[in-house]
């Protein structure tokens, strides 16, 4: 614009000297710049440079800007209107069929532009694209304005196309459901949108608005994994899954810590990550070094968590899972389990057997100490007898003499032992890990054959056959 | 299959012939006696002549028969089901608490003998066919020694047991075997007499 008027501007002044030239030196306003003027006896012709034009111009701004202000509506060109202008046509050009879309469908939609004005006459043309969603007849634009200068038509059908650099998928258009696009089109005059063309073209795929039904694929999670425990609340603890969204959406995860009855804390414990996924998914990791979600207080308690996460149209949330189990402060010490044999090292499976371990139990009054042995046959098995000791900074030996635990079935298997005890050891744990025996004795009569018991067990054999034949022969055969 | 279970196999078979065989001639016996008599004196019943040809053998040779019958399936199972050796999946061991007490063996024995009364008290018919025979006192006696002669055999797959599962003894098996097999053949020998005789 300013451009526009410095040249008018000069045309202004070589008229003033010419005016000048046939008035003499001094005129009105006359250039006070220096001027080269020509000799003749009748006119002199006055010839100005820019750079005096555009002093004049300051001088005059500066100086009688009432004066100037008029002068630069004198001399402005006025917005040209003409009975012949005719508004350009603007339609959509969507060569698709389908009128529903994925978020993560490529949209190829451009606008396409007839100008039948002659290019004295066309204006600039203002071109957006705007978009109607569901429930709202409002609409809002979705793009940066295009402009279309009056010389871009094509000559011989004059119109041009627009494609919006920032629409390459439908999830650039920022909604989901029914939607409605079209253009905006404006000139400096007029404003009018492509819905008030006279109709479409179906033949070329273009229309005057294209309804769209946008679906959202959700985003997904998948692979939760967390420590489980039982583990000390200082070991290092992560909760990991891997998040996915097929449209490529930004997601928000939110790991949602529980207490051991899935229920949230009075303070809830969340934390959340945004995240853009990767095409094969990307993994959120929530550790305790950098959350610090537990402490020494949480020694001892359960917990469960949650996630919740969404891409800003779908929220959803995962199941309720298990952990992190954390291992009580320990307040004994156990150390040496033991096993022996009574009476040789045969391991029949009607020997008895010396179970043992030494346990440090500076606090509990009563601690139960219980004993479990383990074979194919009868597995996880509890001695009946717990022991019970009182409090001792020293180690104390805990003994199961003579204990009786396997019978005929255990024959030639591998047998396994552990204790329990009623209080957290040095690991945290309620008892020992299951300590490997040897393999029972394959023997499986336990007595000789000269032993009061086999002879008994013959005779009463014998006794029994000599009876019954006796009572049979009075009871049924006389 | 190994030697040792064909050992096995064997004696079972036998053992089931011998049982099935003297079943059976002792039916064919009875038949053949009823025809010959049928074709003397005319119309009359199978019970009547049933009745007829049966002869009291004494409550003592009774008594003892059906001792011996019952220990000679004591002794069969001793043998063949009283350790894992024959049949892995079903043997007396495999009843724990049984088998690991110190009277587990004698109750073994008596379900055994119990199972046999049983059968035997329901097919009163077959356990009678002694009367049918006519038997001298030797031969009497000869039937109920195999009460000792069974409880011999009864010992020795106890004996088996206690060795179990060290030592293949197979001398002390065929003994087990020999002895069973003996014991069945005495059982069963008026049966066999009869049929020899007829047949000669």
């Amino acid at each position: 614009m300013t451009r526009k008027l410095i040249i008018i501007l000069i045309v202004f002044i070589c008229l003033l000297g010419y005016v000048e030239g046939k008035e003499g030196p001094g005129g009105p306003g006359g250039s006070t710049g220096s001027s080269d003027t020509g000799s003749s006896s009748s006119k002199r012709i006055v010839k100005l440079d820019l750079e005096s034009m555009i002093k004049n111009a300051e001088t005059w701004k500066k100086n009688d800007p009432e004066e100037f202000e008029y002068l630069k509506t004198l001399l402005s060109k006025p917005f040209v209107t003409t009975d012949e202008y005719r508004w350009p046509s603007a339609l959509m050009y969507y060569p698709s069929s389908g009128a529903t879309v994925n978020r993560n469908d490529e949209l190829d939609i451009r606008s396409y532009v007839w100008n039948s004005n002659p290019i004295e006459i066309r204006r600039v043309l203002y071109i957006t694209l705007e978009i109607g969603e569901e429930g709202s007849d409002e609409f809002r634009p979705i793009t940066d304005v295009q402009k279309i200068q009056t010389n871009e038509y094509d000559k011989k059908y004059n119109f041009t196309e627009r494609k919006w650099p920032e629409i390459e998928y439908v999830r650039d258009l920022g909604a989901t459901g029914n939607v409605t696009l079209r253009i905006r089109v404006q000139d400096g005059q007029y404003d009018y949108n492509s819905t008030d063309m006279s109709g479409d073209r179906p033949d070329e795929d273009m229309f005057k608005e294209i309804s769209l039904v946008i679906i959202n694929n959700p985003p997904q999670i998948t692979d939760m994994s967390a420590n489980q425990g039982p583990v000390h609340w200082k070991d290092p603890l992560e909760y990991a899954v891997l998040v996915e969204d097929a449209d490529g959406d930004p997601v928000a995860v939110t790991l949602h810590i529980l207490d051991e009855d899935e229920n949230e804390f009075p303070e809830p414990i969340n934390r959340t990550q945004q995240v853009i996924p990767e095409a094969n998914g990307t993994r959120v990791t929530f550790t305790n070094a950098e959350y610090n979600f537990f402490d020494k207080d949480d020694a001892g308690k359960n917990f469960t968590y949650s996630y919740s996460y969404g891409d800003g149209m779908d929220r959803r949330e995962t199941k309720t899972m298990q952990g992190p189990h954390f291992r009580p402060n320990p307040e004994i010490r156990v150390e040496k389990t033991d096993m022996e044999p009574v009476g040789g090292a045969n391991y029949y499976w009607w020997q008895g057997y010396d179970f043992s371990i030494h346990v440090q139990n500076p606090k509990m009054d009563n601690l139960t100490v219980s004993l479990y042995t383990d074979t194919p046959g009868h597995p996880d098995t509890r001695y009946p007898k717990d022991v019970v000791i009182g409090r001792s900074n020293e180690f104390v030996k805990v003994e199961f003499p003579d204990v009786h635990p396997f019978d005929v079935e255990d024959c030639d298997e591998q047998f396994g032992y552990r204790f329990r005890y009623s209080a957290p050891d040095q690991d945290g744990k309620y008892f020992t890990e299951n300590i490997p025996g040897e393999r029972i004795n394959p023997k499986i009569v336990r007595y000789s054959i000269y032993s009061w018991v086999m002879v008994t067990n013959i005779l009463l054999v014998l006794l029994i056959a000599l009876l019954g034949g006796i009572a049979m022969e009075r009871w049924f055969y006389r | 299959m190994t030697y040792s279970y064909s050992y096995y196999l064997i004696g079972l078979v036998l053992f089931v012939v011998l049982l099935a065989g003297g079943a059976l001639l002792h039916r064919l016996n009875l038949v053949r006696t009823y025809n010959r008599l049928l074709s003397v004196s005319g119309g009359v019943s199978k019970e009547k002549v049933e009745e007829a040809l049966f002869t009291p053998q004494g409550s003592n040779f009774n008594a003892a028969v059906i001792s011996a019958w019952m220990l000679l399936f004591v002794a069969l199972a001793y043998f063949y089901f009283l350790t894992p050796r024959v049949f892995p999946d079903l043997n007396y061991f495999l009843v724990a608490d049984l088998a690991s007490g110190p009277l587990g063996l004698f109750i073994f024995g008596l379900v055994v003998m119990l199972v046999v009364g049983s059968v035997g008290v329901v097919s009163l018919r077959l356990m009678k066919f002694y009367g049918f025979y006519g038997m001298s006192r030797g031969m009497k006696a000869v039937i109920m020694l195999t009460v000792p002669v069974l409880m011999v055999s009864i010992s020795f797959s106890v004996y088996l047991g206690t060795l179990y599962p060290a030592g293949d003894a197979t001398g002390l098996k065929a003994a087990v075997l020999a002895t069973l097999l003996f014991s069945q053949i005495v059982l069963l020998l008026p049966v066999y007499i009869d049929t020899w005789e007829a047949v000669r």
